[in-house]
């Protein structure tokens, strides 16, 4: 089993665990049902990958410590 | 610079429709506040007017709400509000924060380039949950106002007079609350389901040009 492969299973247990009775909203994609993303992740489409995106930005955040360390939660740029 | 805050909260679809009730929700709650709120609703949150109004009134604030992308945010019916290289100098001289997706990639810096105070806005999509049966009564939705009571805090904390570094840095903090109580053994395992999509929404918030900048003159 390729890494890419891991990820969508991972995602789509993840989302398995969302509330039935809830919609997602994802800007301008539009309104999302749990049974719908998860199709989505595994049409691995740009709705999909979003989903990964938030896992994958979920986890970097547990190692970060984010939960506990208000300083970690700033990330501001100038521009 | 005046104390004048000019709004845009479209309605076209359940989307903008909850982002739009609570940023008005947000509106009426500071109205004692220093900062004066004009609001294009609805079918007034279009270019034509928006230009317009921001050549009359001069704000110090704009709060864009409404569907965006890389280098623009939308209005009603998902008419192109600010572009970059299109109007993006229309933001000059003034704090904006738009609570739309992804803005905040090209948008920001452009619109700081072209000669705006301040930019806060989001480098990846907005996501928030809806209860379908509270879809005509936003305001009623508790998980919906899990992510935009945060969002909005924004604004609260510019009309108090804060800079746009520490508005941003206060909403940040918001969400982080939240989350925190999230974790907590208060809450359901449902809702402890909504952290991933709460510290994504907290991690996309950036505030971009002057972080000292203010939207409020003694």
């Amino acid at each position: 089993m390729d890494t890419e492969k891991e990820i969508i299973d991972l995602v789509v247990a993840r989302l398995q665990n969302l509330p039935s009775n809830k919609d997602i909203s994802i800007g301008s994609s539009g309104e999302f049902t749990k049974d719908q993303l998860i199709d989505h992740v595994k049409k691995d489409d740009d709705v999909g990958k979003k989903m990964v995106a938030v896992e994958m930005d979920f986890l970097r955040s547990m190692k970060e410590g984010i939960f506990y360390e208000q300083h970690s939660a700033s990330n501001n740029t100038k521009v | 610079m005046n104390n004048t805050a000019l709004a845009t909260t479209p309605r076209s679809d359940p989307t903008t429709r909850y982002i739009s009730s609570w940023a008005e929700k947000t509106i009426e709650e500071l109205k004692s506040k220093q900062l004066q709120f004009i609001v294009l609703a609805k079918e007034r949150a279009v270019t034509s007017i928006l230009e317009s109004m921001l050549k009359k009134h001069s704000p110090s604030l704009l709060f864009l709400n409404g569907h965006g992308g890389h280098d623009l945010v939308c209005g009603h019916n998902n008419e192109v509000l600010i572009q970059a290289g299109k109007n993006d100098a229309a933001l000059k001289g003034m704090v904006t924060y738009a609570l739309s997706c992804s803005s905040a990639q090209v948008l920001g810096p452009a619109a700081i380039k072209a000669g705006a105070t301040a930019y806060i806005g989001y480098n990846k999509d907005f996501i928030f949950f809806i209860s379908p049966e509270k879809v005509s009564r936003p305001l009623e939705d508790k998980t919906a106002q899990m992510f935009l009571e945060p969002a909005n805090h924004v604004i609260v904390s510019l009309a108090k007079g804060h800079t746009a570094g520490e508005a941003t840095d206060a909403s940040k903090k918001y969400f982080l609350k939240g989350i925190q109580r999230l974790i907590s053994s208060e809450s359901s395992v449902d809702d402890r389901e909504y952290i991933r999509y709460l510290i994504w929404d907290m991690r996309s918030l950036v505030c971009q040009g002057d972080r000292d900048a203010v939207a409020v003159n003694d």
